[in-house]
């Protein structure tokens, strides 16, 4: 088989949610040599594109994102070891967590899942994440994207609490900032100095991916 | 033709004939009980008014809401019953419930007998179903923070410690509290919600592994499925001999939906949970004559379709924030089949309009869904603590006023 005949293949997997067959077009991938960083962004990203149309054009759902989420997450297991091996360098790392007092992590956890299959790097802090707790993470894995994720109109605070933790360890300006949940829009993310504000989850990896350089 | 209201005087009161649009007073003479307001309503008639809920588990209030609510209308006694510690729902005080004229009672199954939450020191507590709940500090509810069935296999479902549904504490007295409410009230009386299949599945299971059954394990999710189903049979089996005579709706439900769309592919929830939910619908309505009161928060467009069909006859909260979810094509399309419940906006119109936004919103919900009946106001959802006391009356106020019928708002 051709290299770009198993690419197909796991893109198609992928949109199908088949996770056996992920598993065997990753190993059929790295067999054939293709590297690692290829197959990732070649084969199962482009599968995520596809879902992420079809999610837009209301043909899938967000049972259908958190199933991609899964599908590429069991796909990562095998080629993270060779990623890393390769130390070909990720789209970038992400600092992602929901803020502190919010516990609310389903939204949050598919954006983990499709960011990594984009190709980047992600430190998911889990949920109730405090502004200490982002900075210094951030500070740690020298990321370039901190996204903050909220559910409620009183938890959303704490995201303006994180970026003022940012701006005072003078590392705001380096970063891109992204928020996402049911409250924010771009008028309250402008409001407190962040970035972006995704609609979805989609849209929330299609700005990462835009920071990023990505067409 | 704006006779309808008037049509509806079949109970043996009598009205005054003439151009009802242009008598005042006759309306003002002709004032229904809230029962027979509501039954009326249900029966896709007009009544002498909409009626309006503010009770129950899920078209209720919060706490931090009705304390607020309490001391603006100068009601310094009152104590507020949690009927839902999870969401932090009251039973309203009954001087609350008159003075704002809600025509709904709600009546609540109990904790089985021997019974107690599993009490922990971080403001958490393990449910009956063994899911650990815990709050957050000053949050306004409690959140899922394990799944106990997360790492189970099919036989695991067998050995779990389920729920006891029939356990005679949970019926305790409620058949007499329902005879009671129905005889010496004229208000309404509904079920609070439970039976959910789909949520309290992934509740159990949680989000991404349930869904992940749903896709590619199959066997797993529909015998968690099923158990749960014979879990509610069993439930409603016992509960509506006690109270199915006396009430007139029964509240199910189970979120589909989410702000931009369904939550979950309508063509899995064809294929496993509508099958459910239709024979647990079917069992409900062989044991009472109530309506069937299904909730899904979000854009549930494309599953009404489906509700109808296994016996639905209202649809709420109508969380008119969500996509596509607008009033006026709703009862264009489904109007004379369904009624709806709820519709005040909550997520901006309620915490943050003004009282002017509140009587336009109230107006426009009544125009776009009270002709012909089929419609009971309330609030999207329960009313959450940031919803100021004044926007509450006010929404109850101008539901009143605008709820008039014939209904004459522009």
């Amino acid at each position: 088989m051709t290299n770009e005949a198993v690419l197909e293949r796991l893109k198609e997997a992928v949109v199908k949610f088949d996770v056996d067959a992920v598993k065997e077009a990753c190993n059929e991938a790295l067999q054939q040599k293709i590297p690692p960083y290829e197959i990732l962004t070649e084969g199962m990203a482009k599968g995520m594109e596809i879902i992420g149309e079809k999610y837009e054009k209301g043909e899938f759902f967000l049972s259908e994102l958190i199933m991609a989420g899964e599908t590429m997450k069991e796909g990562m297991k095998i080629i993270e070891p060779y990623l890393q091996a390769t130390g070909k360098s990720s789209k970038g790392q992400v600092v992602l967590g929901t803020v502190e007092g919010d516990l609310h992590d389903i939204g949050k956890n598919i954006v983990a899942s499709l960011l990594r299959g984009s190709g980047f790097g992600v430190a998911d802090l889990g949920a109730d994440v405090s502004p200490r707790r982002f900075l210094e993470e951030t500070e740690k894995s020298d990321a370039q994207i901190v996204g903050m994720s909220a559910l409620l109109t009183t938890t959303m605070v704490k995201m303006a609490d994180t970026m003022e933790a940012l701006v005072e360890a003078g590392i705001r300006d380096r970063l891109k900032v992204i928020l996402g949940g049911a409250p924010v829009n771009s008028t309250y993310a402008t409001k407190i100095g962040a970035d972006a504000a995704a609609n979805d989850a989609i849209d929330g990896v299609a700005i990462c991916r835009k920071w990023a350089g990505v067409s | 033709m704006r006779l309808t209201a008037w049509q509806s005087a079949e109970n043996g009161l009598a009205f005054p004939e003439g151009n009802l649009d242009d008598n005042e007073e006759q309306r003002r003479d002709f004032e229904m009980k809230p029962r027979e307001r509501v039954t009326t309503i249900l029966d896709h008639r007009e009544a002498d008014r909409v009626p309006v809920v503010m009770c129950g588990n899920h078209a209720g209030i919060s706490k931090g809401a009705y304390e607020k609510l309490c001391r603006y209308v100068g009601l310094t006694d009152s104590s507020a019953l949690i009927i839902d510690r999870m969401q932090q729902i009251v039973e309203p005080d009954e001087r609350v419930l008159k003075k704002l004229g809600i025509d709904f009672r709600f009546i609540y199954s109990k904790p089985p007998r021997n019974w107690k939450p599993t009490e922990y020191s971080d403001d958490s507590y393990r449910d009956e179903w063994g899911i650990r709940w815990r709050r957050p500090p000053n949050g306004y509810w409690y959140d899922m923070v394990d799944h106990p069935l997360e790492q189970a296999d099919v036989e695991d479902l067998e050995n779990y410690n389920w729920p006891d549904a029939t356990d005679a504490g949970r019926f305790e007295g409620l058949e007499r509290e329902a005879k009671r409410l129905y005889e010496n009230t004229d208000y309404a009386l509904a079920t609070a919600l439970t039976g959910s299949i789909y949520e309290q599945s992934w509740y159990l299971r949680g989000l991404t592994k349930f869904t992940f059954d749903l896709y590619r394990n199959r066997v797993f999710a529909e015998r968690l499925m099923d158990k749960l189903l014979q879990i509610h049979i069993a439930f409603f089996e016992r509960f509506l001999d006690s109270v199915g005579k006396y009430v007139q709706v029964v509240f199910v439900g189970d979120d589909l939906a989410e702000q931009k769309g369904p939550s979950m592919n309508p063509a899995i929830y064809r294929t496993l949970v509508k099958p459910r939910h239709e024979k647990l619908y079917r069992l409900i309505k062989s044991k009472t004559q109530a309506k069937l009161c299904y909730h899904s928060c979000g854009s549930v467009i494309p599953f009404i379709e489906d509700l109808i069909e296994i016996g639905v006859d209202i649809l709420t909260p109508i969380q008119v924030s969500a996509a596509k979810m607008d009033t006026q094509k709703l009862k264009e399309e489904f109007g004379d089949r369904l009624c709806f419940l709820g519709g005040v906006d909550s997520q901006r119109v309620l915490p943050f309009g003004t009282t002017d936004e509140v009587k336009d919103e109230v107006r426009k919900r009544i125009r776009d869904l009270a002709p012909n009946g089929g419609y009971i106001l309330g609030a999207v959802h329960n009313i959450q603590p940031e919803v100021p006391p004044e926007n509450v009356c006010t929404m109850f106020e101008a539901a009143k006023k605008y709820g008039q019928y014939p209904v004459q708002v522009a």
